[in-house]
């Protein structure tokens, strides 16, 4: 007999659970759990802004909106690219905490060891 | 045989309506959002990490075992972040993938219920199959694994195509790129094709638009992934029969196929099951008939080729692939000599072919 849901037949069969999400990378599983939930809260927020970018778009260009419209709305490939470009620059923005790095700056300023670097690029600054 | 029709593919210059034929989309705005953004991390994090890896090993780790060497990688910070973000972007991938697919089942299953039955091409699924053990796992950390989910075919392609592949094959050109790579017969003749372990069935449809006259066959151990390759491929108008079936006892005659794939089939199957399904393919292939396999390289391949990275952090990957991205038979397939196995049960290999994915050719196999 295969499983069902709601009276549909799935067809799916046993399996084993694995232990891969219960594995802790960081000094304190808490840590882990934070920058899980962070990367949805990433998420959800990202969901919300290209939500928005559809709806102003179609506010622009119509007047009665159909929400199946925005449902299935497509981005055009010069869209996508701009939202691609939109959206490595919020992950950037959020996310580059998460991976910062770290020194040990207990004791004084180390003013002889400080870095000349040249002016800050535009790079730098995204 | 004269009347083989062999179509080159072009995944280069697909027009506006072969992409919009192919294109995977979930009919909810904010679920393929959320792939839109997973995307976007994994390929921010994979350009981070290429940037951080040393070239050349920063220690002797002759002695270090995987295990050992993942385990003093760990003890940088920046490491077990970067580490942190992988795996956690990884899970919301299959986790809102999955979601969705749940949120919507009735929808999902009322689809397939409306191809199981139709054509073009046949599913044949099989609730009574014994599957394997090795075969009931949460390869990849999807939860549920290939077998244990409704979903496995449908969740697999989504998240693969939307996000894990990172823009690489929106429309399947990877595996058009695999199916172009296919060496035929020396003799011409292409009448039969089978594609094991086919998932769903991305590649089977590439070798079906690249050989539109043979009769091609998928085979996978799921129930849930040959029927979604069905109700793909018959959306897409290909004549495909897709089976519920063992690649290691694939019920087909001595002799029968001029053409077998597979495609990251091998290093997710143990290698007791890797020694049957070479056994079973030397017995279905017919002589001068060719076996195309991809997939990670293994012990036995040309140091050309394949130079295994033996630098702490080569090795430490190598941990983190097994341990956590959940392939509880990779390290095993790595160990296989697989060129000889397929020596001794009868092929003559060839691994000269273009590198099509993360450098690595396919592996040509012609039946003796
Ligand atoms: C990585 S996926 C294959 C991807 C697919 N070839 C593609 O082009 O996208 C591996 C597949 O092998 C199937 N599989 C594992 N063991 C099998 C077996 N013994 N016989 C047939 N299929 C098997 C799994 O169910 C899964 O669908």
């Amino acid at each position: 007999m295969t499983s069902t849901i709601n009276g549909h037949p799935t067809y799916a069969a046993d399996y084993f659970e694995g232990d891969w999400n219960k594995s802790v990378f960081l000094d304190n599983p808490h840590i882990d759990n934070l920058m899980t939930a962070l990367l949805g809260l990433g998420g959800e927020y990202w969901a919300m802004r290209r939500r928005l970018m559809v709806v102003e778009k179609l506010l622009a260009t119509k007047c009665g909106i159909d929400p199946s419209e925005i449902e299935t709305y497509h981005p055009s490939e010069d869209e996508q690219k701009s939202w691609d470009r939109e959206r490595d620059d919020f992950i950037r923005r959020v996310f580059s905490a998460l991976v910062r790095e770290v020194a040990d700056v207990s004791g004084p300023i180390d003013i002889e060891g400080a870095k000349l670097r040249p002016p800050r690029n535009l790079e730098d600054m995204s | 045989m004269a009347g083989t029709v062999d179509i080159k593919l072009d995944p280069k210059s697909l027009t506006a309506a072969d992409k919009a034929r192919r294109r995977v989309s979930f009919p909810r705005l904010d679920v393929n959002s959320h792939m839109h953004f997973a995307e976007g991390v994994k390929m921010w994090a994979t350009r981070r990490m290429a940037g951080a890896q040393p070239s050349s090993p920063i220690c002797e780790t002759e002695a270090l075992t995987i295990e050992q060497a993942w385990a003093a990688t760990m003890r940088d910070p920046a490491h077990a972040a970067q580490t942190r973000l992988n795996w956690s972007i990884h899970d919301f991938m299959w986790d809102r993938v999955c979601r969705a697919f749940g949120r919507d089942a009735d929808h999902f299953l009322a689809a397939m219920e409306a191809t199981d039955n139709d054509g073009p091409g046949s599913l044949e699924l099989n609730p009574a199959l014994a599957i394997p053990d090795y075969a009931r796992h949460e390869i990849h950390r999807q939860p549920g694994g290939y077998v244990g989910d409704p979903f496995g075919g449908w969740v697999y392609h989504y998240a693969l195509t939307l996000a894990h592949y990172q823009g690489r094959t929106p429309h399947g050109e990877l595996q058009m790129e695999l199916a172009n790579a296919v060496p035929k017969p020396a003799d011409g003749a292409v009448n039969r094709i089978l594609d094991i372990g086919c998932a769903s069935g991305v590649l089977t449809n590439a070798m079906k638009e690249r050989f539109p006259k043979a009769e091609t066959w998928g085979v996978d151990v799921s129930g849930p992934c040959v029927r979604y390759a069905h109700h793909r491929a018959a959306k897409l108008g290909l004549d495909i029969h897709f089976a519920q079936r063992l690649a290691e006892d694939t019920k087909f005659p001595n002799g029968h196929f001029d053409i077998v794939t597979d495609y990251l089939l091998f290093h997710e199957v143990s290698a007791e099951a890797a020694r049957k399904i070479v056994a079973e393919m030397a017995r279905i292939i017919r002589p001068g008939g060719v076996w195309c396999h991809n997939d990670a390289q293994t012990t036995g391949w040309p140091s050309e080729i394949h130079r295994p990275d033996t630098s702490i952090q080569g090795k430490a990957m190598a941990w983190n692939l097994y341990r956590h991205n959940y392939e509880p038979w990779y390290e095993a397939y790595k160990a296989l000599d697989f060129p000889a196995l397929l020596r001794d049960a009868g092929f003559d290999v060839d691994m000269s072919g273009p590198p099509i994915f993360r450098g690595r050719p396919s592996v040509n196999a012609v039946k003796r």
